[in-house]
């Protein structure tokens, strides 16, 4: 098979857009109408000037400055009140700085419940939604990542220093975040021949995991209907058929496929296909278990009968073949 | 030139964008786009269905974010992001729009290229070196997201959102007709969409979201006997005839509905926790209508008869009832200590039938005397349910001096029930009935962090007190740890393990497994501009299971080993001239696949003025397997890009 070179339709015409987008002056004219310079006021901004400017991109300011909060206020939010602080000149000891723990309790006073927005100041205990979030939820204070001396909101977030190309605030890259914390399994995915692609182009630990979610379920998010989020890209395994295989009727996605990488083939648990299944398809006595009907006359020490899937192409179920041919 | 659906979406953000003659600022973005050239030696099919990047126009990376710079009256927040639109095999792109309190829009979209071709998976023929297999596909999958919020974080909160995914190919698979294995090229097409609405409404301690979405999947497949597999996989003949295929066609169409409702609630009890609740309602129905006919020199065992062809209709359908409610509490008893409590149930209560003729044409016996056609009619109604119920309880204290600690306890029980119809349909054997499981599970951790030192200490164990699927463990136990040293700024240590051990000791299971996984990073900064970053990491799984042989009936074990490891190493040099990463790695399987896969990367980038640099990345990949050496390749990829940035 040659290589082929890939122009999609539209993609010169899409980076002209964008290229216009950033480059028409008419994006960069003034406003009709001059406003004032939020910060000419404000006391903490005449020290901190440079993170007060910069904090007006943040989306803390943007939420709270739209409801009439000043700035001041808006800095007083998270680090108490400034005022001694201001009146003895700077004194850190008099502000609160938000490290560690202590930072984590700043955020939590309003993100106390997973959501799109769940900022208690504006709205009490979070009320958006977004698809499939609240299916599983928890919250903040009990979800995987609950804030401990030894990982904290800081640690992932960065208020005032977030890297510009990764959103949520985030202080680096996703992939490079999680990493930090759970190398091997990132290393797997950089590594092992049979990969979801993460990262740049492909899908993110967040496709997946739910960061803040429940603790003991790998924060694995679910499928508005429920369903493990493997079927929210791959739809078209979702059924319902009337022949199902295992997935459906017992164990899930993870019974044949590993869900990161894998050394195997099509990301499965077991390089032969054969051994594979014959591992819920024997019955050996003693305990009854589902499939355990062993398949007859095939003879698994030649090729032609090895791979199961040559003929049982439909192993993730079908709507016409019991056998799962078709 | 096509303009695509994306094309248009973005296109139509731009305007959106243009309408910023009320825009105070520029706007902060980063744009990378450029070429990349890619290289290919030894198997390019093993390339493609492990890396797969393609080669051609790729804007790389392109963020836009706008806070209070863009005050427009149409908005005060917009975020793009862009990843690898362009030569594959997968990209993505993001919008997110919105004026506080007035609305709030985002779209996403996905794409991926996917492609297998392997040697030895589903390769009947390898032995005669024929690659690659017969189950090849190169197919695309496009997934749009939208989502549009009216009022978002006021009392109540209209929300209106639509998804959909296309999936499609061309593919090749086989067909197991007549005695025999043919190849088939098919053609296949499925689109899932939903489209759906809800509110969210916020009265203060009680929040309450509600979405009903209405989701259809139409798919359509094709499949024709490939030209030339008329002889099939089998040489040799069949009750003393060849068999082979002169022609063979399928048509399937299915469609199917599932009306999805999610309900949530949220109460909070003031500072002293909350209650949750959520329901899912997702009762779908499939409808399957397709066709089949073929000539050849077949047989059919079941009939006892030789036959020239075959034409059948297939009318099934399913019906699949699925509901999922959840109720938890939430509660901060002492300062730092959190306790939590819940139950989940899931049900799913789904029956099937079909309804299948077939006519056998040119018909004669064993014997070689002609007789008439036979019409094989197959009417199957089949049901299964399945119930699983979980309940958990746990408590978080998040502070204990350096210490946290956790604990959580769960019980969850699944309960399947198969009808006798569904349980019989591939070989008779009696399985139907119920089937149970009930597992308890401890899950326990500690973290420690105290001048830089962070320890982290995880325990699980999960007790079953019997298998559904053969596969399932009744024990399993889980360890993990983490120690991470950031004391200096000059030089950073972390370590992490997993051990896992799991069995069935059930009469006729006896099955086994245990997992190690080590893994340990260095990051040594002796100068700011510099950072040296070194990584190993080294894993072993070793899984058995007495399987019986079918062919004669000896019971023999299925073992799965894994024994690898991955050494790698890299740098990074900021230098106002120029910045430059390079890392190199070898990652080495052995056991039940061997194979070595060398990977070493390279990318400099040189700003040319203060907003614009160009970027140069090399990747070259070498995978070797070291018995078949069917899949063996080297690839180099070249990119050469522009990155502007302006922020």
């Amino acid at each position: 098979m040659r290589t082929r070179i890939y122009l999609p339709g539209g993609i010169l015409l899409l980076v002209v857009v964008l290229l216009l987008v950033a480059l028409v002056p008419g994006l960069t004219l003034a406003a009709e109408t001059p406003k004032a310079d939020p910060l000419a006021d404000s006391v903490c901004a005449s020290c901190h000037g440079d993170q007060a400017k910069a904090f007006l991109n943040n989306p803390h300011d943007r939420t709270l400055a739209a409801k009439g909060w000043r700035v001041d206020a808006i800095c007083e939010a998270c680090h108490g009140s400034g005022t001694k602080h201001a009146e003895a000149g700077g004194d850190k000891a008099l502000i609160n700085g938000l490290k560690g723990l202590a930072g984590a309790e700043a955020c939590l006073k309003c993100h106390n419940q997973i959501g799109d927005h769940a900022c208690s100041i504006c709205s009490p205990v979070g009320a958006k939604p977004s698809k499939g979030a609240l299916i599983d939820t928890a919250s903040h204070l009990t979800g995987a990542h609950a804030p401990q001396p030894a990982v904290g909101c800081l640690d992932c977030h960065s208020i005032h220093s977030a890297t510009f190309t990764a959103p949520k605030l985030l202080v680096k890259p996703q992939l490079d975040l999680c990493e930090s914390c759970h190398p091997t399994t990132v290393a797997a995915f950089r590594n092992k021949p049979f990969t979801h692609r993460v990262g740049r182009g492909g899908i993110q630990c967040t496709s997946c995991h739910e960061p803040h979610g429940r603790q003991g379920k790998a924060g694995l998010k679910l499928t508005r209907a429920g369903e493990l989020a493997c079927v929210g890209c791959h739809a078209e395994k979702k059924g319902p058929f009337v022949f199902p295989h295992s997935g459906d009727v017992a164990g899930d996605c993870m019974s044949c496929h590993q869900p990161h990488a894998s050394n195997n083939p099509h990301m499965l648990v077991q390089p032969d296909a054969a051994q594979l299944c014959l591992n819920c398809h024997t019955q050996l006595g003693g305990a009854k278990t589902l499939g355990a009907q062993p398949p007859s006359i095939h003879n698994v020490s030649l090729a032609r009968w090895r791979n199961c899937t040559t003929c049982h192409t439909a192993i993730h179920g079908s709507n016409r073949s019991p056998q799962l041919f078709k | 030139m096509r303009i695509s659906k994306l094309t248009r979406l973005l296109l139509a953000a731009a305007l959106l964008l243009t309408a910023g003659p009320a825009l105070s600022q520029a706007i902060p973005m980063d744009l990378e786009l450029g070429y990349r050239f890619v290289n290919v030696a030894g198997n390019e099919d093993m390339y493609r269905s492990q890396i797969n990047e393609r080669e051609g126009f790729l804007l790389r990376s392109f963020t836009l974010s706008a806070g209070n710079g863009a005050d427009s009256k149409l908005f005060d927040k917009l975020r793009i992001d862009v990843s690898d639109i362009g030569a594959g095999p997968a990209g993505a792109a993001k919008l997110e729009i919105g004026k506080s309190g007035i609305y709030s829009f985002r779209f996403s979209y996905a794409r991926w290229q996917m492609f297998s071709a392997l040697p030895a998976f589903a390769n009947p023929l390898l032995n005669q070196g024929i690659v690659p297999g017969q189950h090849t596909w190169e197919t695309l999958r496009n997934v749009y997201d939208a989502e549009l919020q009216i009022l978002p974080g006021g009392v109540f909160t209209p929300i209106f959102g639509y998804t959909y995914n296309l999936y499609s190919g061309p593919s090749y698979s086989t067909v197991y007709v007549g005695g025999d294995e043919f190849r088939l090229n098919q053609s296949f097409k499925t689109y899932d969409e939903e489209p759906r609405l809800g509110f969210a409404l916020n009265t203060g301690p009680v929040a309450v979201n509600f979405m009903q979405g209405w989701r259809v999947s139409h798919g359509t497949e094709t499949s024709l006997l490939t030209p030339g597999a008329g002889a099939g996989n089998n040489t040799n003949t069949v009750l003393g005839q060849p068999i082979s295929a002169i022609s063979y066609s399928r048509t399937s169409v299915t469609d199917v509905n599932v009306p999805v409702t999610t309900a949530s609630a949220v109460v909070q009890l003031g500072c002293f926790g909350k209650i949750l609740g959520t329901y899912v309602r997702a009762n779908g129905a499939s409808d399957t209508q397709g066709t089949e006919a073929g000539d050849g020199n077949w047989v059919d065992f079941a009939a006892a008869r030789f036959f020239g062809g075959l034409n059948s209709t297939v009318n099934s359908n399913a019906d699949a009832k699925n509901w999922r409610g959840s109720a938890r509490a939430e509660a901060t008893v002492l300062p730092n200590l959190e306790l939590a409590g819940g139950w989940v149930e899931r049900s799913r209560d789904q029956t099937g039938s079909e309804l299948l003729s077939t006519i056998l044409y040119n018909t004669k016996n064993y014997a070689g005397t002609a007789t008439p056609n036979i019409t094989e009619i197959l009417n199957i109604n089949n049901g299964l349910t399945r119930t699983d119920q979980v309940l958990d309880i746990g408590a978080i204290y998040r502070k204990a001096g350096p210490f946290g600690l956790r604990f959580t306890y769960s019980h969850t029980k699944q309960d399947v029930t198969l009808s006798e119809d569904v349980a019989e349909i591939i070989v008779p054997g009696g399985q139907s009935g119920e089937y149970e499981r009930a597992i308890n599970t401890y899950d326990a951790g500690v973290t420690f962090s105290l001048g830089g030192v962070v320890l982290d200490g995880e325990w699980r164990n999960d007790d079953a007190d019997q298998a559904i699927l053969r596969s399932d463990y009744t024990s399993r136990t889980t360890w993990r740890a983490r120690l991470t040293l950031n004391r200096w700024k000059f030089f950073r240590i972390s370590g992490t393990g997993q051990w896992v051990s799991q069995s069935n000791t059930q009469t006729g299971i006896d099955s086994t497994g245990t997992f190690r996984q080590y893994g340990g990073d260095i990051d040594i900064m002796p100068i700011s501009a510099l950072t040296l970053r070194f990584s190993g990491n080294a894993f072993t799984s070793n899984t058995t299971f007495p399987i019986l042989t079918p062919q004669n009936l000896e019971v023999v074990p299925s073992i799965m080993i894994e024994d690898g490891y991955s050494l790698e190493g890299g740098l990074s040099l900021n230098l106002k001239l120029f910045t430059l990463q390079a890392s190199g790695g070898e990652f080495k399987n052995k056991g039940s696949v061997n194979f070595k896969i060398d990977r070493f990367r390279g990318g400099v980038e040189v700003p040319i003025i203060k907003a614009f640099s160009f970027v140069a990345e090399w990747a070259y990949d070498k995978y070797t397997e070291t018995v078949f050496m069917y899949g063996d390749y080297s690839a180099s990829r070249v990119g050469l890009y522009a990155h502007w940035k302006a922020f």
